[in-house]
């Protein structure tokens, strides 16, 4: 898989490099700042860019100005930014109306290889994939009259990981379950929060994104 | 006065020879009396207090009513032979005529010594320029009374003598000078309050840039102890000449305070002794002649109130700024600091451990993952408590609704500003919506709150409401006292209206061009 590697801190940047390297992919570009990121993407068509938020010229959010500019001109190549702080705001607007091949992670998770080499090869393949602290900050926001109140704490947990954008297999892995329990869990989710059930992960995001934000 | 008049020519009546007119002088005799003593306790404004209407209404029931019985009996003949007779008589009864007589007497020996008394405590709560211009009626009026206090005791004590008719006629003098120097003081009264305004004008004309407006109007009021308070309408707050905050006099404390105003706005209070609406508005018409110099001194005042409020407010920024410099200190230090230190350790021990016991180096570094990921997570509050990075990269309303979606209690967003502001007054809104969000979820037990941040008239005004328990108080919390000086720096207010039981709503009004 090719990859354009995006962030103004060399140091940093030349972590994920090499980290990608060594786990299979292909870093076809770095960029240390939104244009150079921009003009690098367009040339090399890469199938996934990783994309620091805070980059030159401003230093403000430049780096998810950019990711959105690609989303828009090259759908085909996924965008997973990484941010300093969790701003569920960015992650929703930066998914917008399609959850697919994108992503919104805490810096920090870099240091999972695992887990994010994972997520990369996610966005890269077209699925999404969400910080879970951006999931928790929109699940456990105070509403009136909260639906979520019906879930039970497994169908809640279920729903958190569904958000980050995992994929039922990854999600019984992880919660040690069969997929059959998992599919269970999800049905009745959908069921409780009156949404209608969606067959790819990425559209299954979108639809609990847009009811946590609701 | 005028019914005392008609009182006095029926007391003449007593010295005509038709018997049903000498009749009728006899009885109502003395209701001059009662009516000269109505006019004195209703000087100069026409009005009885309500003791004084009491007084008075006694006085009239008994020269009229009370002393009927003393009419059934009372036969002139006893007294002298060529009056006509009483057509009033049912019998002769001298005894009779003696008891009632001397309580009659006695009742109004009683009265006359209360009209004193009230006599003297109008002198004693009368302003110096009142004093001036009513001493000579009082005078009369005294003097009056206590010839009418002399010739009652006289009566009961020893009959009608020479004494008595010496008496009579003394009292005639301060009688008829009553209505003479009521009416004088009245026309002096006029033409002293034309005059101080006049003189006022003059003054304030010659010198108006001068300080000595107090003194100036002291003197036109004739009132050494008058005060000004000028009214701040951002504050709703009276202030003194320095800028400090004065508080105007409190009902029954004896002083008094008339608003000078101008096209309906507040601009001065003059505190003066306490008298009548009447003297008020004398008061309020030399204040209004003065309107233009208690103007000036206004702003002046104004503007000193100014300094000291920032000056205040500067020292509490600076105190707020150590302060929060030293629990950042105490953040990093306890928090991420300790963190990174234990990191360390566990690292170098892991390093140490390697290659005898790779199953405890692991557990080692596991550890200095977790402790990690604890630094990064507290570094990451502790920069958003800083400055929120969502608050410059994308504007007031997406911090606000980040803000939102993390209070503990449900939030609904009103109107928020589409467009960038700028970032002081971005920086002090969204602290204000923080502290009051914050409030709410420690104190308000609230079920929901809604924020509003909406541009007008050249501000921006920052809402947050809430239904709680209400009681908030700016001046205990240092929360809202520092919000307070935050705005103060971009001339901005605070205002909390916090009724127990009502609510919270946090209101902030910040200038922005």
């Amino acid at each position: 898989m090719r990859v354009v590697v995006a962030d103004d801190s060399v140091l940093l940047r030349e972590g994920v490099v090499r980290l990608l390297s060594e786990n299979g992919f292909e870093v076809v570009g770095q960029a240390g700042d939104a244009e150079d990121l921009i003009r690098k993407v367009k040339a090399h068509k890469p199938d996934v860019a990783v994309v620091d938020i805070r980059m030159p010229p401003t230093n403000t959010d430049d780096g998810l100005r950019a990711a959105l500019e690609i989303r828009a001109e090259l759908p085909d190549t996924g965008v997973l930014v990484l941010s300093q702080y969790v701003e569920e705001g960015y992650a929703l607007d930066l998914v917008g109306d399609s959850a697919g091949g994108v992503g919104y992670l805490l810096k920090d998770r870099v240091a999972d290889v695992e887990r994010f080499v994972d997520s990369v090869r996610r966005v890269a393949e077209g699925g999404s994939a969400l910080d879970p602290e951006v999931v928790s900050q929109l699940v456990g926001r105070a509403r009136r009259d909260d639906p979520l109140a019906e879930l039970t704490p497994r169908e809640r947990e279920v729903l958190e990981l569904m958000a980050e954008g995992r994929s039922n297999n990854a999600i019984a892995e992880h919660m040690i379950v069969t997929e059959r329990a998992v599919e269970k869990h999800v049905t009745s989710i959908f069921g409780k929060l009156g949404l209608a059930p969606a067959p790819e992960d990425h559209r299954r995001v979108l639809a609990v994104l847009a009811f946590l934000r609701a | 006065m005028v019914a005392t008049g008609f009182a006095w020519f029926l007391a003449g009546l007593s010295s005509v020879d038709v018997p049903i007119l000498f009749s009728i002088g006899l009885f109502l005799g003395s209701v001059w009396v009662v009516t000269t003593m109505h006019t004195l306790l209703a000087a100069p404004h026409g009005r009885l207090s309500t003791g004084d209407r009491r007084i008075v209404t006694a006085a009239y029931l008994l020269v009229t009513v009370g002393i009927l019985p003393l009419f059934f009996f009372f036969d002139p003949a006893s007294e002298c032979e060529e009056c006509p007779e009483n057509v009033f008589l049912v019998e002769r009864n001298d005894t009779a005529v003696d008891i009632f007589g001397t309580a009659i007497n006695l009742t109004g020996v009683v009265l006359v010594v209360l009209v004193l008394r009230s006599l003297v405590r109008r002198w004693r709560a009368a302003t110096r320029a009142e004093r001036r211009l009513y001493a000579p009626m009082y005078g009369a009026g005294v003097a009056l009374m206590l010839a009418l206090i002399g010739q009652l005791a006289l009566q009961s004590a020893i009959g009608q003598s020479d004494a008595l008719v010496a008496v009579s006629l003394l009292s005639m003098l301060p009688f008829a000078l009553v209505p003479y120097l009521f009416l004088g003081a009245l026309v002096r009264a006029r033409y002293v309050q034309g005059g101080a305004v006049g003189a006022l004008v003059a003054r304030l004309a010659e010198a108006p840039a001068e300080r000595n407006l107090r003194d100036a109007l002291a003197e036109a009021l004739d009132d050494p102890s008058l005060e000004l308070h000028y009214w701040l309408p951002e504050r709703r707050q009276f202030v003194d000449s320095d800028g400090r905050p004065v508080e105007p006099p409190e009902e029954g404390s004896g002083r008094a305070i008339t608003t000078i105003e101008r096209d309906g706005e507040c601009i001065a209070g003059i505190v003066h002794d306490a008298t009548l609406p009447e003297a008020q508005e004398h008061v309020r018409r030399v204040g209004a002649a003065a309107y233009l110099a208690l103007e000036n001194e206004r702003l002046d005042a104004e503007l000193r109130a100014k300094i000291d409020e920032l000056r205040a407010s500067r020292q509490r920024m600076l105190q707020i700024g150590l302060e929060e410099r030293r629990r950042l200190e105490r953040n990093l230090h306890d928090g991420a600091q300790q963190r990174l230190v234990a990191m360390a350790l566990n690292i170098r021990l892991a390093r140490a451990k390697l290659n005898d016991d790779p199953l405890a180096a692991d557990r080692l570094l596991a550890g200095a993952g977790e402790e990690l990921d604890a630094a990064l997570a507290e570094l990451r509050e502790l920069a958003r408590g800083i400055h929120p990075a969502v608050l410059s990269d994308r504007g007031l309303g997406t911090a606000l609704e980040t803000l939102a979606s993390r209070a503990p209690v449900p939030v609904e967003l009103a109107e928020l500003p589409d467009e960038r502001l700028p970032e002081a007054v971005e920086l002090a809104a969204y602290f204000v919506v923080a502290e009051a969000l914050t409030n709410v979820a420690k104190y308000a037990n609230a079920s929901h709150a809604t924020v509003g941040v909406a541009r007008q008239n050249g501000r921006v005004l920052v809402e947050v409401s809430d239904d709680g328990v209400g009681g908030a108080n700016p001046e205990n919390g240092t929360g809202l006292r520092g919000l307070a000086d935050r705005l103060a720096v971009l001339e901005g207010r605070l205002e909390v209206d916090s009724e127990r039981g009502r609510g919270t709503t946090v209101r902030a009004r910040i200038p922005c061009g």
